[in-house]
């Protein structure tokens, strides 16, 4: 949400209006206006599913699941075989350690894990990079200060003082917190691990105090990223609602509309365009809860339909798989942060 | 939608119970450090078993073998020609503990003892009196020698070791476990039994301070070097009853050495024993936190719970570094933890440490602001902001919950 000025949440304040009615106020609607290529409304437009009968976006690619899949299996055996390591003198490390068979082979575990985890951590970014310098994708998971206003925005709806939802983007400052937390200690865990696992190496470039310190940062670190998904990360998308979307891939149209309705809008504003013959062309990104008139109303009776010709830019697909976008299907923002956006 | 939902529930469930789990069984007991009792402990103070009264005891007979054995001129000669004196000095072996007791000759020497000797080949009284059958009177100074149908002196050592086992029972069976026996075993005579240490003839209880002594007997490169080392050297010098002699580490009867399965890991609690004991190293000035700084750190917490869970230990031990018999205090320059010995006492594991790296040791110290300011920093860091941020989240996250919970009830209400 590059631009979500702050001025627009007072309008939105006076006139609270319900999704799915058309805005009445006095001021025109509050929209970003830009510019997009062909390969944006085709991407968008490639997001949209029908399954069954009900609407889905396409939330996270393939690639992002499986990275998503590779870190909950590696930051829990790392840190289960870790702290064991860490606690190995009460019973449940001392039990932790001799089911793995000694601690010995539990650093087995722990380093293969953490040798997939860095391998990981590599191939995030160099995608990342990828992406923003050879895809010119606009990256999502930025912290930016609208993040803060959200925040701020959040705070006064729990205290009930007010009652308006943030409007947030594909990424809301939750989301972040858990992805720079799990970038800020991939950082210090790797570093520091390193450092433990090659002290040698380590000491022929540092003094060698640092093995202690880094010694203690790996452990305060793990117990503050375990923990912090353990309370963060396991509330906001198991125990407040239940969002499978890095799963499936898939997110309902409902929940988009609740949780990601600055994305949702984009989407169907690029997506509306998707079959237009001039490119670049400007769409209006509606911005707060004034909504746009729905671009996307999906007939279900259009399933099957080859979308190529039809104005709507919808393609209906049986399966959740969603491996036909031909790119990273995330359309304008960068497909990095996703996947890993989810753990720390 | 389903399946990846199913996955969502396994995993927080099976978290969840495991999380649970850990903690309850966290809680039930925790793993005290020195919970195992060690089987090379000190050496124990017997009290005597009591004597059985037979007719060995109290002397009987004592002055009739002293008839023939007061005389120095009788020698045993065993079958591969080695002799050995059968003179008995009684002015020279009073001073035994089982003289003291009054246990004779025949305590020991039980079928020996017996008249005619069943053993010996010469068994009359005319063997040497031989004027009584009419034979020249024997000069003073006249030797008689008198064949032993043993081997050697060892094989009669061996044979009369086993009387020992009539009185003292518990140590002899704690003997057969010890490397000792094993040795024996195998086939060398030459292994040390009872007699060895204790004597035969001027048998004694081995105090504390003359164990080294007698150990020297057959280690004596060991006993040099334990000599020179600061615990040697304290008991040489001023008999000091707190320095672990041979038997604290080896044990007593139960001598085991370093190639036994557990002596290396249980290593640490030998020398645990006294160096965490507060009252005792404060005697000399010694910090007790050398035992749990190395218990926290990565060599001491893998040792520890390979220890514990009986399995190989190949981290480096207290002795690793420190030295084993030769063990000095770390300002001694020949210490191998002497500030300028360290890089090769390291490299003894970690052939291609550098200089830099024993500095990544923090000498048993626990850190403070003074000797590790930066490790200190960062722990007081993570303590300071772990609940911090922890607590953020939770405040954030019930203030959330909160609302969604009242919303909620609101909305059912309106319904």
């Amino acid at each position: 949400m590059s631009i979500n000025d702050a001025a627009g949440e007072t309008k939105a304040m006076k006139n609270k209006v319900k999704p799915n009615q058309p805005p009445k106020q006095e001021s025109t609607p509050r929209v970003l206006r830009r510019y997009i290529n062909r390969r944006e409304a085709t991407e968008a437009a490639a997001r949209f599913y029908i399954i069954n009968g009900r609407n889905y976006v396409v939330r996270f690619s393939l690639g992002q699941r499986i990275e998503h899949y590779i870190l909950l299996i590696t930051f829990s055996l790392l840190g289960i075989t870790g702290l064991a390591q860490t606690f190995s003198n009460t019973s449940i490390g001392y039990f932790i350690l001799t089911t793995l068979g000694g601690i010995d082979s539990t650093r087995v575990i722990h380093h293969t894990a953490a040798f997939i985890f860095g391998t990981l951590a590599i191939y995030h970014v160099a995608k990342f990079l990828y992406l923003f310098f050879m895809g010119h994708r606009i990256p999502k998971m930025l912290p930016e200060w609208s993040d803060v206003e959200q925040f701020l925005q959040m705070v006064k709806l729990d205290l009930g003082l007010s009652s308006r939802h943030p409007w947030f983007d594909r990424y809301n400052f939750e989301e972040k917190v858990e992805y720079w937390a799990l970038v800020w200690g991939t950082i210090v865990m790797g570093m520091t691990g390193l450092m433990q696992w090659f002290p040698i190496a380590a000491t022929y470039y540092l003094p060698g105090g640092v093995i202690p310190v880094a010694r203690a940062f790996h452990k305060w670190e793990a117990i503050l990223a375990v923990l912090a998904v353990l309370i963060w990360h396991t509330y906001h998308s198991v125990i407040k609602k239940r969002n499978t979307s890095i799963f499936s891939g898939l997110m309902s149209i409902e929940d988009m509309e609740e949780e990601h309705p600055q994305e949702l809008a984009y989407l169907r504003a690029a997506a509306a365009v998707a079959n237009n013959r001039s490119w670049p062309v400007m769409i209006e990104i509606p911005l707060e809860e004034e909504k746009a008139p729905e671009p996307v109303s999906l007939p279900p009776a259009e399933e099957k339909k080859a979308p190529e010709t039809a104005n709507l830019p919808v393609e209906e697909k049986k399966v959740p798989e969603p491996v036909s976008p031909p790119v990273e299907e995330n359309p304008k923002d960068i497909a990095d942060p996703k996947a890993a956006g989810e753990e720390e | 939608m389903k399946i990846p939902r199913a996955i969502v529930s396994i995993l927080v469930g099976g978290l969840s119970l495991i999380v649970f789990a850990g903690l309850s069984v966290a809680f039930a007991d925790a793993h005290p450090v020195l919970a195992r009792d060690n089987a090379t402990a000190t050496p124990v103070v017997e009290t005597p078993t009591p004597v059985v009264e037979t007719q060995m005891t109290s002397g009987s007979g004592h002055a009739d073998c002293l008839a023939c054995h007061s005389n120095p001129n009788m020698i045993g000669k065993f079958t591969d020609g080695e002799t050995v004196s059968l003179y008995y000095d009684e002015s020279k072996h009073g001073g035994s503990i089982h003289a003291e007791r009054g246990l004779g000759c025949r305590a020991c020497h039980a079928d020996e003892g017996n008249y005619p000797h069943p053993m010996s080949s010469q068994n009359s009284c005319t063997t040497c009196h031989s004027d009584l059958t009419g034979g020249t009177t024997p000069s003073k100074d006249a030797q008689f020698v008198f064949d032993i149908p043993l081997e050697n002196p060892r094989a009669l050592s061996l044979q009369l070791n086993q009387s020992c086992t009539h009185c003292h029972q518990s140590q002899a069976q704690e003997t057969m476990g010890s490397d000792h026996e094993r040795i024996m075993q195998n086939g060398n005579p030459y292994a040390p039994v009872c007699i060895d240490c204790h004597d035969s003839h001027d048998v004694t209880a081995v105090s504390k301070i003359d164990v080294p002594k007698v150990c020297s007997k057959c280690h004596l490169a060991v006993y040099t070097a334990y000599k020179s080392s600061v615990h040697g050297a304290a008991l040489e010098a001023n008999s000091n009853p707190d320095v672990p002699t041979c038997g604290n580490c080896h044990g007593t009867h139960v001598v085991t050495g370093p190639n036994n399965a557990n002596f290396r890991a249980d290593s640490i609690e030998l020398c645990g024993k006294c160096h965490a004991d507060k009252a005792l190293m404060a005697k000399y000035g010694i910090s007790t936190d050398v035992f749990n700084t190395y218990l926290n750190d990565f060599h001491g917490r893998t040792v520890n719970f390979s220890r514990e869970s009986e399995m190989k230990v190949a981290e480096a031990t207290c002795y690793d570094c420190h030295g084993v018999h030769n063990i000095l205090p770390p300002q001694d320059k020949d210490s191998t933890v002497y500030p300028a010995n360290l890089q090769r006492t390291c490299q003894q594991c970690h052939k291609d440490a550098d200089i830099t790296f024993p500095q990544a040791w923090l000498s048993h110290k626990v850190p403070n602001w003074r000797n590790a300011p930066v490790l200190y920093a960062v722990n007081l860091a993570y303590v300071i902001l772990i609940p911090v941020i922890l607590g953020g989240m939770i405040l954030y996250i019930a203030l959330d919950a909160y609302h969604r919970i009242v919303s909620r009830k609101k909305n059912h209400e309106h319904k």
